[in-house]
């Protein structure tokens, strides 16, 4: 048998950006970017990464931002022991996801995936995959519904989470509708009826959330380069998926956004196509309706995955989601490596290797990473502390995400905080819902 | 009859309030003569549908409602009682003009002391109540604020007993089966409100998830609560219980009352609102959709049906002649003869008619004692009681040919005809003499054709005529479609979607560009007076905020791009024809000399635009400026300034080819010279074409 190069069927290309919502966990300098911040001292762009090993995907693409490359680098090089194949590539810092995409166009050969490293979901990817295969969208975008926080830090509490309105036809689960609720109308709601009488039922729902995990077909790439150039800081989310909705309905925009240009120029050329078939014995020739009342059909066609709700699907977009997070898959992991110690550490907490617990100190659903040194008498409570920390001898931790590196002096008492990455904290502070990080990074 | 239901575990009677009156006039003339609810529907009136739905339901007491022909309906339901478990009680008001009179007289009344069901006097259906009534039952007992639920019945957007241009939108929340928003669709979308589902966005701060739903027929069968009434008491201006009510329910904050849905499929439901919807229903009766609503179940007592094969239903009377020929789904009722060769299809044939020798008729419906005689040709049509068609007449598709007309022999009536024998002017005053009408009934004819009174004080004035129109039996959308061309009516989309662009993408600008070639096109087809086109260019300056300039780039354009610059003589496309004829409505547009210059300059971009070789633009170039020229639209200062502008001789190559073309006009201008010479040229010009 001869050789034969194996074609994939997917490319995959991860989109480690900057975290801005993780901000100052996600600080390169005094911690770590954010592909790497440890979801149960996992970083996190390891749980995208199985996942599509899972999947049977094997190139992945994994596009990371300048400043957080290096570390990031590392870790693939280094520390990464799946078996995909991965190739990184750098943007520029001030990238929109649909620009980067587009700095890579060149290496995308076949329909892609896209998926950000936040993405964390117990979803078994065929089921995605396969509705991708079976109906062959243009786009098949993932939505979830998010899962109730149940307090802790949640950051800067106060940037308004911006609703999406999503549209989904309930009979094939096409995805019609579209849009969030900055561009929206705050009195009416309103929807065009012809889009009602193409597609009779539809859900709207404001609860879902983009999960941001797209398959895209290979012609899209060419589209999103357009859109990159049309716009600075183009997104995937807010400019290119909007748009490929809006396009299955309205022709003037397909039109003039080059949604039809580039959507043809990827499908197989007609006149061979016209001319097999006129070659064919047994298809009987085409009539084509090419007069101008002909119905319109667009070229694109968006589906909508949304995950079952007994299915686990987040995204560590934020503080509090990130928390969140950690606590939910701390509680499925198996502890059997927790020290068991005096029995200080709760059942619901993970410890992580090399760290040490001193006397009357206990753990109470918390992750705690490696190297982490903690002295006596020290309570910690619903938080995250991350590796090579020290806690010293009667700390109060609770709801806390202390960054790697940071030190907490004697009889500190700190809630719902986030201390930054090497941050001291001073003996004897008391902070509530603080930000402890070196002033300068400010 | 069916055997009477037991009521479960209720102590209290149900009741039913049928409201009998339409409150429209889709079936006039018929309707002028007989009551709405008591039209034959496969030979048995319509009320006995509804009659016989609520029985099965469980209903014991019904109120019917009516007002026009009121005795005719009380007659009848009489006699119905008699042969019925049910009580049934006639509330007969002349006062009553919509929905919302009947159910204030219903709450003035005090009949109702319990939840009852409301239904529209045309409701054809099979389906059971017993669920819909648990449901709300239970409702009501947990949340009292739950007054209604309306039972939706689920089917494609264009289902066959789906009405035309009586859709709805209803917007629903499938956890709590609440009705949110309510929202009627016309078929012909004309404003920018028809064409948009426009609801509240607070229904999403207490429904996070909704369902929008076009695919839902609404054959307003409801189950109220006592207040409904009450409410349309409380809100004295509300009228139809879908527009008014149901959507003043679902805005209002201070009511605080819930509307809720239970939706059905696999079951048969339908209203008889229009004559199409009639021909649908009629159709579905004899396929047995409805069963066991169908002929051979012999709803009237007396009835005999035989169901044979093909969907020929028969009574053991009908004389069929050994050559005539009854094909697929025909109803034929006691008593009635059909000749040698008759031809039957798709057909509904009411009782003692007597049909004579090739006639054939194919969808239509006859009623009770038609006559129709040799070598007639029936199409799509309804003929009422005791009309009788002469030898050799035919009658187009969508004639309603009301009571005791005679068409008079070999008279061919066309499509669409509507004609009746009753005297013109006062319906009520049966004294008047009728006048036929002999152009329309031939000459041995008895009968007029029949005009809808004019102005009607309806909100249906302002209604698209043509939303009317689709309702109509067998209204052909081709028909449709062709009229709408016609019309070049850039705003109507009955079915094309992609024609509907997202207009919020339509600047106003745009919109104005179509509105002129609209309007110039309809001026050019139905070839009005340059008069009318231009007040009807004014009015939509106006309504735009526009100004002549605007109208000046857009009516010069679209006047030129009539001319056919390759068009012989005396086609009515040459430059000169086309001039002679549309130029003066330039000329409206034209008023001071800046107008004068910006006007030349139009004409001058326009020309090198419009045609894409330099010949074609320069042979439409010359002879429009000339023309205009010599009608004084365009002074002669005019002209010499644009000529001389910097504007005009820049552009493009064509533009400057266009210019030098002025200039032997302007030479003369300038020099006051021999005029005769150039006029030659021009002639010549287009001649050697």
């Amino acid at each position: 048998m001869p050789y034969r190069k194996r074609v994939p069927e997917f490319q995959a290309v991860i989109m480690a950006g900057y975290g801005n919502g993780l901000i100052p966990l996600s600080d390169e300098k005094n911690n770590m970017p954010k592909a790497l911040l440890p979801i149960v001292n996992q970083p996190m762009i390891s749980y995208p990464l199985a996942w599509l090993e899972s999947s049977g995907v094997s190139d992945v693409i994994v596009v990371s931002l300048a400043s957080g490359s290096k570390k990031l680098g590392h870790y693939l090089d280094r520390v990464y022991e799946g078996q995909l194949h991965i190739s990184m590539e750098i943007v520029d810092d001030n990238c929109g996801t649909a620009q980067a995409l587009a700095r890579i166009k060149d290496k995308i050969k076949t329909d892609f995936i896209v998926i950000s490293c936040d993405l964390l979901t117990s979803l078994p990817p065929h089921q995605f995959l396969d509705m991708h295969r079976s109906e062959d969208p243009t786009v098949t975008a993932l939505f979830f519904e998010p899962s109730k926080s149940e307090g802790g830090p949640t950051g800067s509490s106060k940037e308004t989470e911006v609703t999406q309105f999503v549209g989904i036809d309930a009979s094939n689960s096409q995805l019609v509708y579209l849009n969030n609720s900055e561009e929206m109308d705050t009195e009416e709601f309103s929807v065009r009826v012809s889009l009602l009488s193409k597609h009779p039922v539809m859900n709207i729902t404001r609860l879902l959330q983009d999960g941001h995990l797209y398959i895209f077909k290979r012609w899209v790439i060419d589209l999103i380069n357009e859109v990159s150039i049309k716009r600075s800081r183009a997104s995937l989310k807010e400019h290119v998926l909007p748009l490929l909705v809006k396009s299955q309905h309205q022709r003037v925009l397909a039109d003039r956004e080059g949604v039809t240009k580039a959507a043809e120029s990827l499908t197989a050329n007609p006149s061979t196509q016209a001319l097999a078939l006129s070659l064919s014995t047994t298809q009987a020739p085409e009539i084509e309706d090419q007069s101008e009342n002909a119905q319109w059909k667009s070229p694109v066609k968006c589906k909508a995955f949304v995950v079952a709700k007994d299915v686990y699907c987040g995204r560590a977009n934020s503080i509090s989601n990130y928390f969140e997070l950690n606590r939910y898959y701390t509680k499925i992991t198996d502890k059997d490596r927790n020290p068991g110690g005096q029995g200080q550490v709760g059942a619901d907490s993970l410890v992580g290797d090399d760290t040490k617990l001193g006397d009357r100190t206990s753990v109470k659903k918390s992750t705690l990473g490696s190297h982490v040194t903690i002295g006596k008498n020290v309570k910690i409570v619903n938080s995250i502390v991350m590796d090579h920390v020290v806690l010293e001898d009667n700390v109060k931790l609770d709801g806390c995400i202390v960054c790697s590196g940071a030190k907490i002096c004697e009889k500190s008492s700190l809630k719902d905080c986030e201390v930054g990455g090497g941050f001291r904290v001073e003996k004897e502070t008391q902070a509530r819902n603080e930000r402890l990080v070196d002033f300068q990074e400010q | 009859m069916p055997p009477k239901e037991k009521v479960e575990s209720s102590e209290q009677v149900l009741q039913a309030v049928i409201l009998a009156d339409s409150f429209d006039e889709r079936f006039q003339p018929i309707t002028l003569e007989t009551a709405r609810c008591l039209l034959p529907l496969c030979n048995v009136p319509l009320i006995s549908y509804t009659f016989e739905f609520l029985a099965v339901a469980g209903v014991q007491e019904v109120f019917v409602f009516c007002c026009s022909h009121s005795d005719k309906v009380k007659a009848f339901v009489k006699k119905y009682e008699k042969s019925s478990n049910m009580k049934i009680n006639t509330i007969v008001s002349q006062e009553l003009m919509s929905v919302g009179d009947a159910m204030r007289e219903l709450d003035a009344k005090q009949l109702i002391d319990t939840d009852f069901i409301l239904v529209t006097g045309d409701v054809v259906s099979n389906m059971k109540l017993d669920r819909v009534l648990e449901e709300h039952r239970a409702r009501r007992q947990a949340d009292k604020s739950a007054i209604m639920t309306m039972v939706l019945k689920k089917a494609s957007p264009q289902h066959r007993s789906r009405s035309v241009g009586d859709g709805s939108l209803f917007v629903l929340d499938q956890g709590s089966k609440e009705c949110l928003h309510y929202q009627p669709v016309k078929a012909f979308k004309s404003t920018r409100e028809d064409r948009r589902m426009t609801m509240n966005m607070e229904i999403f701060d207490k429904h996070p998830e909704i369902q929008l739903r076009n695919d839902l027929i609404d054959c307003q069968v409801d189950i109220c609560s006592v207040e409904v009434p009450a409410l349309f008491t409380e809100n004295f201006d509300y009228q139809d219980i879908r527009a008014d009510f149901v959507h003043g329910i679902l805005t209002s904050d201070l009511l605080g009352k819930t509307i809720h849905f239970h939706e059905v499929s696999d079951v048969y439901a339908a209203r008889v609102r229009s004559t199409q919807m009639y021909d649908a229903v009629s159709k579905d009766i004899i396929s047995r959709w409805t069963f066991p609503m169908v002929p051979d179940s012999n709803l009237q007592v007396g009835d005999c049906y035989e169901y044979r094969r093909g969907l020929v239903y028969k009574e053991k009377s009908v004389v069929l002649s050994r050559t005539c020929v009854v094909e697929e789904k025909v109803v034929i009722g006691a008593n009635t003869q059909i000749a040698e060769r008759a031809v039957l299809s798709n057909c509904v044939i009411g009782k003692n008619c007597i049909i004579g020798a090739n006639v054939k008729i194919d969808n239509a419906y006859i009623w009770d004692n038609v006559v129709i005689k040799d070598n007639c040709v029936v199409q799509q049509s309804i003929i009422a009681n005791d009309a009788v068609l002469e030898q050799g007449v035919t009658i187009s598709k969508g004639c309603l040919i009301s009571f005791k007309v005679t068409v008079g022999a070999n008279t061919t009536v066309p499509a669409y005809s509507r004609l009746t024998a009753l005297a013109e002017g006062n319906e009520d005053d049966s004294d008047a003499e009728l006048i036929s009408d002999p152009a329309v009934v031939g000459a041995t004819g008895r009968g007029r054709s029949f005009t809808e009174a004019e102005g009607s004080d309806d909100e249906d004035d302002e209604e698209d005529p043509k939303n009317k129109q689709v309702s109509m039996l067998a209204f052909d959308m081709s028909e449709l479609k062709l009229a709408a061309k016609q019309q070049e009516d850039s705003a109507s989309d009955f079915e094309s979607e992609a024609s509907d662009l997202e207009e919020d993408l339509i600047s106003p600008e745009e919109e104005l560009d179509r509105e002129v070639a609209a309007t110039l096109d309809r001026a050019f087809q139905d070839g009005h007076d340059v008069d009318i086109a231009a007040l009807e260019l004014n009015t939509l300056r106006m309504a735009t905020f526009s100004n002549f300039k605007e109208m000046r780039k857009r009516v010069i354009p679209g006047v030129l791009k009539h001319i056919d610059p390759v068009a012989k003589a005396g086609s009515g496309k040459t430059a000169k024809e086309i001039l002679s004829r549309w130029g003066p409505l330039v000329g409206k547009m034209i008023h001071d000399e800046e107008d004068q210059v910006d006007g030349a300059h139009v004409l001058h971009r326009v020309c090198a635009t419009l045609y894409r070789d330099v010949t074609q633009a320069q042979k439409v170039f010359a002879p429009a400026l000339r023309y205009f020229y010599d009608e004084d639209i365009l002074e002669e200062d005019a002209i010499l300034e644009w000529y001389h502008s910097e504007k005009s001789q820049q552009g493009t190559d064509i533009e400057k080819k266009l210019r030098e073309v002025a200039a032997p006009m302007i030479q003369y201008l300038e020099q006051s010279d021999s005029e005769e010479s150039d006029d030659e040229d021009d002639e010549e010009d287009e001649d050697s074409e």
